[in-house]
């Protein structure tokens, strides 16, 4: 059972600490794509766009310019 | 008085029960949104690992709990999306493994923006989607640095003041901002003063206070950005346009044309800062720095009042935009605020 604090490690838990350790004891992680041996993986992902919240959609990023 | 019933969505005056519950919807629909695309990358990928899966389901269990979903969260559902849409598996298993979700908030912090480099992936991800976005919209990454940190401590206190007296003046105001904005950033930038971007919906960035600038700024940043922020989570809720083309407008607070949802929010946004600083001006009569509050939005010589510049807005909208019921609704809902609110200007 993993601990709340496990879960909410969040960005103060470095790399390597304790929890970190205990973390990744507790959790099932069977091998999958071995990220860093860097094969190439072609996967099509097919999207239900019904399903995604999509912030694009009416929104637009809004900056101000500073005025001199 | 706070208000204690929900105000219409056709209303723009501020109303923390409808903010409280537009922000709920919004943050249904990402960690709806995010569990799918989890589900589906996990599948696809025949990844065993629960760690985002279990974080989730507290964060579904603290929306109960009234409290925010964090920035970072968005910020990590929409780099997870666009990596999903290229089939960037790579990306996506950088951001399974190292994303690790923040804890839910239910007021707003005070940081800086970018972080130095720390390698922290939160942090990474939402500096990704503000240089997409701004690449998109500008053709440059974000114009960002850090701050200094007497610049951060001067400018944080600022800010908490500010908000302090809005909490006096406008109670609803100071709830709704509350409600929507759970992460500040300050940032030092040659181009940008303030800004929102809602792939990452909480956040807000501010330019340090300046020798020349006083409390006003951040009284209409806040104000400014936090009415973005309400109109996007109307906007995720109910259509406001018929239809929105591609074509652009003459932009009140901008050099360069805009397209009509922009116009629309900067419309929306006016009415606000001009509802703010007329009560404030009431508040504080005697104020000067209220009377020579700075309405400049753009690097132009033409100052009009904020008013002009809404009406501006206003007479786009009114000649060239397809409305929904509830866009029209809302769109002279916001005139009739405005042509009811006096601002004085020294």
């Amino acid at each position: 059972m993993l601990s709340l604090k496990s879960h909410f490690g969040g960005y103060v838990m470095s790399e390597g600490n304790d929890d970190k350790k205990v973390d990744e004891q507790s959790v099932s992680r069977p091998p999958r794509f071995p990220a860093k041996a860097k094969m190439k993986v072609e996967v099509e992902f097919e999207l239900d766009d019904e399903r995604i919240f999509n912030l694009q959609d009416g929104g637009l990023t809004t900056t101000l310019v500073t005025s001199n | 008085m706070t208000t204690m019933q929900a105000r219409s969505i056709h209303d723009p005056y501020p109303c923390p029960v409808r903010a409280d519950m537009l922000r709920k919807g919004m943050d249904i629909q990402l960690l709806s949104s995010f569990r799918y695309l989890l589900e589906t990358a996990y599948n696809k990928l025949n990844i065993a690992d629960n760690r985002l899966l279990c974080g989730l389901q507290i964060l579904e269990e603290d929306l109960s709990k009234n409290y925010k979903i964090h920035p970072e969260v968005y910020g990590a559902h929409w780099q997870l999306m666009l990596a999903m849409k290229k089939n960037n598996v790579s990306r996506i298993l950088y951001i399974i493994d190292n994303f690790t979700f923040p804890e839910s908030t239910n007021s707003y912090s005070i940081g800086i923006f970018p972080q130095p480099d720390t390698g922290i992936v939160n942090e990474q991800l939402i500096r990704d989607t503000l240089d997409q976005q701004h690449l998109q919209a500008y053709g440059s990454s974000i114009d960002a640095t850090s701050p200094s940190i007497e610049l951060v401590q001067s400018s944080s206190e600022l800010i908490n003041n500010v908000f302090k007296r809005i909490q006096q003046v406008l109670p609803d105001v100071a709830a709704e901002i509350e409600t929507y904005i759970t992460k500040i950033s300050l940032i030092d930038s040659k181009e940008l003063s303030a800004g929102t971007s809602f792939p990452v919906f909480g956040l807000m960035y501010l330019h340090y206070i300046k020798d020349y600038q006083n409390w006003t700024a951040y009284l209409e940043h806040l104000v400014h950005e936090a009415a973005h922020h309400h109109l996007f989570a109307v906007i995720a809720t109910e259509n406001v346009f018929e239809r929105d083309s591609e074509k652009k407008f003459y932009s009140p607070l901008r050099l360069e044309p805009r397209p009509m949802s922009a116009i629309f929010h900067q419309m929306f946004v006016l009415s606000r800062v001009i509802y703010v600083v007329s009560e404030f001006q009431k508040a504080y009569p005697e104020s000067i720095e209220l009377k020579s509050v700075n309405t400049a939005y753009k690097n132009k010589t033409d100052d009009p009042s904020f008013q002009k510049k809404f009406f501006m807005a206003a007479d786009t909208i009114a000649k060239n935009a397809c409305l929904t019921q509830t866009g029209d609704l809302l769109f002279h809902q916001c005139c009739k605020l405005v042509e009811n609110a006096e601002i004085v200007y020294s």
